[in-house]
């Protein structure tokens, strides 16, 4: 009886402590930035142009998300991506929001294996969503006021590729386009790491 | 506060299926080809039909069914040479592909497909390179067509003299846009032209430029020019 009444409290505490953990995750979505800002004029974004950047492509069937446990992930989320996913060099653009945003919406852990396991780990969809839901959603995040929305310029995504090492990794080798290997091989001559 | 999103802890329905029908699934939407076909291509296909009725609806079919893979990074396309591979129709058209591509930029919205329609005009190169000049010079400066002025950026420069005046001019139409996006592109194309040119132009945008413009000569500079 002890025993049980003890597993209860200890299953309890756990699954507590998991929903704590999931509630400081973030998701991020690849977006164009300007949907989301203020523009040049200081006119609010409208959730119905922010919209855009989560409808689905035809065949498509989920919502594609990223979710991570640190902030600081995303520097590596978009250098990865870029850099295996990405022919021509060009910024990453996201928003980052808080993951009770997505309170109510059926949020699954959807792993690519194509892909590095960086971006397989991390990928999640919002499942079968209807225009009206991801209108909400655009909503939902843009009110948010845990949500940033970032551009990680093309050079950063260069430099942090040659702190990292990134094109060293086993993983990557064979992904990454010759463009931005190109880059990061330039950059990496002019600053020799270590 | 604590948020319960119980959805993380179950599987999902597709991960719930004997592995053999997962991957099938997984692999089986990259290759599912478009169902909706935007309005445009209709009317393009009309037009077409009038002029080559069958090899014209041929031609449109085969890009429609394709076009939505341009943004597709699964299965095959997870690698550059993969992607390369997938883009061999549009290859294979040549010019036919680049007009049809540049003209579903009148309309397409989806970041990936536009990332997906400037890496397949840049691989296009020097077939693409004469209808997309056209293109930009035959209409004021527009955000719409900044993803096309990108795309040139990443172009081998081309040798002759009169193309490369060409997109100087593109360079300093696309700058003295008020568009922002526009701006940007500009900043990019400048990769194509020679060094003096480039650093010319990107230092005399720099003078006026705002932050988000500044940011942009900046990393352009630095990647060029290591400043």
């Amino acid at each position: 009886m002890l025993r049980r009444l003890l597993t209860w409290i200890r299953r309890g505490f756990c699954l507590q402590q998991q929903r704590e953990e999931f509630a400081s995750d973030s998701f991020l979505r690849i977006v164009k930035v300007q949907r989301w800002q203020h523009d040049e004029t200081g006119k609010s974004p409208m959730a119905a142009d922010a919209a855009v950047d989560l409808m689905l492509r035809p065949g498509e069937k989920g919502l594609s998300l990223y979710r991570l446990r640190k902030e600081d992930e995303a520097d590596e989320l978009a250098s990865v991506f870029s850099l295996t996913l990405r022919d021509n060099p060009t910024h990453f653009e996201y928003v980052l929001f808080p993951a009770s945003v997505l309170s109510g919406y059926r949020v699954a852990p959807v792993p690519v294996l194509d892909h590095p396991s960086f971006l397989s780990d991390r990928h999640h969809e919002i499942q079968d969503p209807s225009k009206e839901q991801l209108l909400r959603l655009a909503e939902r995040i843009l009110g948010s006021p845990g949500k940033k929305v970032r551009r990680i310029m093309k050079q950063q995504i260069v430099n942090f590729a040659v702190q990292q090492g990134l094109l060293e990794r086993k993983e990557l080798r064979g992904r990454v386009g010759e463009r931005w290997r190109a880059l990061i091989e330039k950059k990496g001559r002019a600053e020799p790491q270590g | 506060m604590a948020v319960a999103l119980p959805q993380y802890s179950q599987p999902t329905e597709e991960s719930r299926l004997p592995p053999f029908r997962y991957w099938q699934n997984l692999i089986g939407r990259t290759l599912e080809p478009s169902t909706a076909v935007a309005s445009p291509l209709t009317i393009n296909v009309l037009e077409s039909a009038l002029i080559e009725p069958k090899e014209a609806l041929d031609r449109d079919s085969k890009f429609g069914i394709t076009y939505h893979a341009l943004a597709d990074r699964r299965g095959a396309n997870a690698t550059p040479a993969g992607r390369t591979k997938s883009r061999q129709v549009w290859l294979d058209a040549g010019e036919d592909a680049a007009r049809w591509l540049i003209d579903r930029l009148q309309t397409e919205q989806h970041t990936e497909t536009l990332i997906g329609i400037a890496e397949t005009i840049t691989e296009l190169g020097a077939l693409a390179l004469p209808i997309a000049l056209a293109k930009l010079e035959g209409d004021e400066a527009k955000p719409r067509f900044a993803v096309l002025v990108e795309a040139l950026a990443w172009m081998k420069p081309p040798r002759q003299p009169l193309l490369l005046s060409r997109i100087a001019s593109i360079v300093d139409r696309y700058l003295a846009s008020p568009h922002i996006d526009c701006q940007v592109a500009a900043v990019q194309l400048t990769r194509i032209l020679n060094d003096d040119e480039a650093r010319t132009r990107l230092n005399a945008a720099k003078q006026d430029a705002g932050q988000r413009l500044r940011e942009e000569i900046e990393d352009l500079l630095d990647e060029r020019f290591d400043e």
